[in-house]
């Protein structure tokens, strides 16, 4: 049920929304779980029982590792030191292994069905140049939804209270809740259970401005998805399909417009999620930080996909960071080299790591692979060769804190995110090679007649750029720090009310929907 | 944090004396912004309908006409997506027959809509064969899919803006002088020609196997004929010719669902699959058809209802004046049509 459905916003979500508040505060909950199985069940069926079993092993997984850390706890104080760490060094083996094997059902799950056939076939494929007989079968898998989303939060739940950050839920069907969420299982934010677990597990009192704040941030979220996203996608899908007919202009502008639709999907279905959720008065994180105003790939992935760059960061760079081999390997690094390479080169061991799954994460082939490690590349380049940067621009008495020097960085690094997603949304890695090298090579057409030929002709072209600029001007506030919700508030009636209708009418009148335009799923919805 | 609409939040009301809504000033307000709020969606669904139709009579096709029709008047009704509005002319069967016919067709019209706008037709008219055109089966794969189509069209049956509202783009507001005069009942004139790329051999090719529809949109269409049973009509199925969408599993899958409910099913991809020439006949590369093909569809269908149904000849009806100008403009409009064509 897509999140921009007719059944979603008025039926799913008006009827839920009403038996929340309509039941007793203590069983609000069992209304979000109803209504998340709901949900599950009429997208996936009887895939929801791979997610329920899971569960259940993660539930286990945790209350058996909490028991272990709190026996911990209770017999140290009572025991002499030497006896006391080996305790507590039998407890972190247990503790760990106990993680391994909840995590490796967690992820095997997630592995089977996303990738088992992609590492069949390219193990079949190695097979074949060795002259062998292909070993591994191709099996016809289907993936459960949002399953990407739902392991992440499961692994760092289990992390998490093995860390000792948040404590065991000792109610399954509470955590089953928070694993299955409606809002967030089909594009996150990827929640943390501290964050998401105990504000879906307790009942909210209604709260008018919360309902309205949640209510004005759907009918954004709509606005981006509705209005600009579904608008671009039938010229993007047209020209990426028949690439080998078109160059130059053609190529450049379905690049930045599968930036640009990109962008608006994925942020329109995060703000139609944490809209949703505000109407429950549960708070998401935030997935976005106005992207495009990063001055570098690494500020970028702080801004786009939030939740996904935290979860890398939290539970792949720094326990890689933290490992014995990590330490050995920056002692080392420290033996031999000088002060800056010294801390930066084991630090691009870990970002290997972090970059290689963050490609991986995303899908099943190898252009989302080379789609990571080409962020790697940037990143590790710049992070090389960031001393010989900072000496040329003090030869060339560049001020790097000005606003040119900054803008600079902008669009520097607007243009790498734009091959990034050349790369993203281009068929296969050869694709995607090919579409660059025809970026320098000249059209011969007129860009106009494509776009009206192709599904983009000026008047819908208009519509796009206009709604892309209104979502850049919001941008721009929100960099400055403006609260535009907060302002809006604090208008009189008249204003305000012309305000929220405007925007119902804004969707529904230049929506990219019914006849004419194709129905577009959330593009994230299949990672 | 500032509040919205007041400075209370709605849990703590107002214990000052008075009634329920002085006591929940968020709901009183919140209920006059929908209030408000509706009414200008229906101000701009009635605004979008009138948009959809044409200055010129001859490319006048909307559907929503049908109501406009003097009560009682039609008696035969063909109702489904664009395939109807392209391939039916009921004027033909005036010209030919004096049978007073409505094509409502909307473009992706889902059988949800089908079955609402059913409801409505009905409250004015009284159509005694009705074909129900089965191209919208199987648009709605998944149960999702269904459930959304019959959200929409509950939505749509009350705020039209939701069907129509491409129809509220600048270069049409011409079409409010627009007179709501359906000189061709729904059919819409496609004069362009496009020749289908695919082999006449792939077309309507023998199989044996089934293309089955989601169980919901079956029974919507069930639904559909035991409306159009319980208002006296005679109903009939009906497959229009697509070289793209419409293939034998479909066809058995239809006739299936007809044999099962006792109704005819008629499937002019197989009765004129002779007829039909895909290389002059279609308006889009096999999609839809043109005016040529229109012309077999509808000559066919009149045809076949003159053979099976007892309908009245309305053309010496006193009551039925304005049919005979309009069977007469349009008659002109054709034959200039087929001369220059």
């Amino acid at each position: 049920m897509p999140y921009n459905s007719w059944l979603y916003l008025i039926f799913f979500l008006g009827v839920t929304v009403l038996v929340y508040y309509a039941v007793p505060l203590k069983i609000r909950w069992t209304v979000l779980l109803a209504a998340s199985a709901a949900f599950y069940l009429l997208a996936s069926r009887q895939l929801i029982l791979v997610l329920i079993l899971g569960a259940a092993v993660i539930y286990a997984g945790a209350l058996r590792i909490e028991k272990r850390n709190d026996d911990y706890q209770e017999r140290r104080t009572a025991l002499p030191k030497d006896e006391r760490k080996l305790l507590k060094e039998q407890t972190a083996r247990k503790v760990r292994h106990i993680l391994i094997l909840v995590c490796t059902v967690a992820l095997g799950i997630l592995f089977f069905t996303k990738y088992f056939n992609f590492v069949g076939t390219n193990v079949n494929l190695l097979l074949t140049k060795l002259s062998l007989p292909a070993a591994v079968p191709s099996l016809h898998l289907i993936m459960p939804m949002g399953i990407s989303f739902y392991t992440l939060s499961a692994v760092s739940y289990l992390i998490d209270v093995s860390r000792g950050t948040c404590r065991a839920q000792r109610n399954f069907l509470k955590l089953l809740l928070f694993l299955i969420f409606f809002p967030v299982i089909t594009e996150g934010p990827i929640s943390r259970y501290d964050q998401l677990g105990t504000q879906v597990a307790e009942g909210h009192r209604f709260d008018y401005v919360s309902f309205c704040y949640g209510i004005q941030r759907i009918l954004w979220g709509l606005f981006q998805k509705v209005v600009i996203a579904d608008r671009l996608d039938a010229f993007v899908g047209n020209i990426f399909d028949d690439r080998i007919f078109y160059s130059g202009t053609v190529v450049l502008a379905a690049v930045l417009l599968y930036t640009l639709q990109i962008y608006t999907d994925f942020a329109g279905c995060i703000d139609i999620a944490r809209g949703s959720a505000e109407l429950f008065g549960i708070r998401l994180t935030p997935n976005f930080a106005q992207p495009f105003f990063a001055t570098s790939d690494n500020d970028f992935w702080k801004r786009w996909h939030i939740t996904l760059g935290a979860w890398l960061r939290d539970y792949v760079f720094y326990p890689i960071s933290l490992s014995k081999f990590f330490q050995a390997l920056s002692k080392s690094s420290r033996r031999h080299l000088s002060g800056y390479y010294a801390a930066t080169l084991p630090a691009l061991v870990a970002l290997l790591a972090v970059w290689f799954l963050n490609g991986v994460w995303h899908g099943a082939e190898w252009k989302y692979i080379c789609y990571g490690l080409y962020y790697y590349v940037i990143m590790a380049s710049g992070m090389l060769l960031e001393p010989l940067f900072a000496r040329l621009t003090g030869l060339l008495r560049l001020d790097r804190k000005s606003r040119g020097f900054r803008l600079w960085q902008m669009l520097r690094t607007f243009c790498f995110v734009n091959v990034g997603m050349l790369i993203f949304r281009a068929d296969t890695l050869g694709a995607a090679l090919s579409m660059f090298r025809s970026l320098f090579q000249p059209y011969g057409g007129s860009l106009l007649a494509v776009m009206n030929a192709k599904g983009l002709p000026v008047g819908q072209l208009s519509i796009a750029l206009i709604g892309a600029a209104l979502v850049f001007a919001v941008d721009i506030l929100q960099e400055r720090g403006a609260g535009l919700r907060d302002w809006i508030a604090a208008r009189a009636i008249p204003l305000r009310w012309s305000i929220y209708m405007a925007a119902v009418l804004l969707v529904l009148v230049a929506g990219a929907y019914g006849p004419g335009f194709g129905i577009v799923d959330f593009i994230y919805a299949q990672f | 944090m500032n509040n919205l609409l007041t400075s209370q939040p709605l849990t703590e009301p107002s214990r000052t004396a008075g009634g329920f809504w002085s006591k929940q000033p968020h709901l009183k307000r919140s209920l006059l912004f929908l209030l408000i709020l509706a009414l200008l969606l229906s101000v701009l669904s009635q605004l979008s309908i009138q948009l959809g139709r044409s200055q010129n009579p001859l490319f006048n096709a909307s559907a929503r006409d049908l109501l406009d029709q003097p009560k009682n008047s039609i008696d035969v009704l063909v109702i489904g997506t664009s395939d109807v509005y392209s391939a039916v002319s009921p004027m033909e069967w005036w010209n030919q027959y004096g049978y007073a016919g409505f094509a409502w067709g909307e473009a992706a019209q889902r059988i949800y809509e089908t079955h609402e706008y059913l409801k409505k037709i009905y409250r004015v008219q009284s159509p005694k064969v009705v074909f129900l055109e089965v191209g919208d089966l199987y648009r709605d794969k998944t149960d999702a899919q269904n459930l959304d189509s019959m959200a929409k069209a509950y939505i749509a049956d009350v705020f039209p803006i939701v069907t129509y509202h491409r129809n509220l783009a600048p270069e049409r507001f011409l079409n409010l002088m627009a007179k709501p005069h359906a000189l061709t009942k729904g059919y819409l004139l496609r004069l362009g020609t496009v020749r289908t790329s695919g082999s006449p051999d792939d077309y309507m090719k023998t199989d044996d196997s089934f293309a089955s529809f989601n169980p919901l949109s079956g029974r919507e269409l069930k639904q559909c004929i035991e409306l159009c049973r319980s208002h006296g009509s005679s109903v009939v199925l009906l497959s229009i010719p697509s070289y793209s969408d419409w293939n034998m599993q479909k066809h058995n899958s239809v006739a299936e669902l007809a044999e099962g409910e006792q109704v005819p099913y008629l499937d002019l991809n197989l009765a004129l699959q002779q007829q039909i020439n895909w290389n002059t006949d279609s308006a889009d590369g096999g999609k839809h058809l043109n005016f040529r093909g229109a012309e077999k569809v509808s000559n066919y269908l009149g045809n076949y209802l003159r053979e099976r149904y007892v309908l009245p000849d309305h053309q010496s009806d006193a009551a039925y004046s304005a049919w005979q100008s309009d069977g007469q403009d349009y008659e002109k409009e054709m034959n200039s049509l087929r001369q220059s064509a």
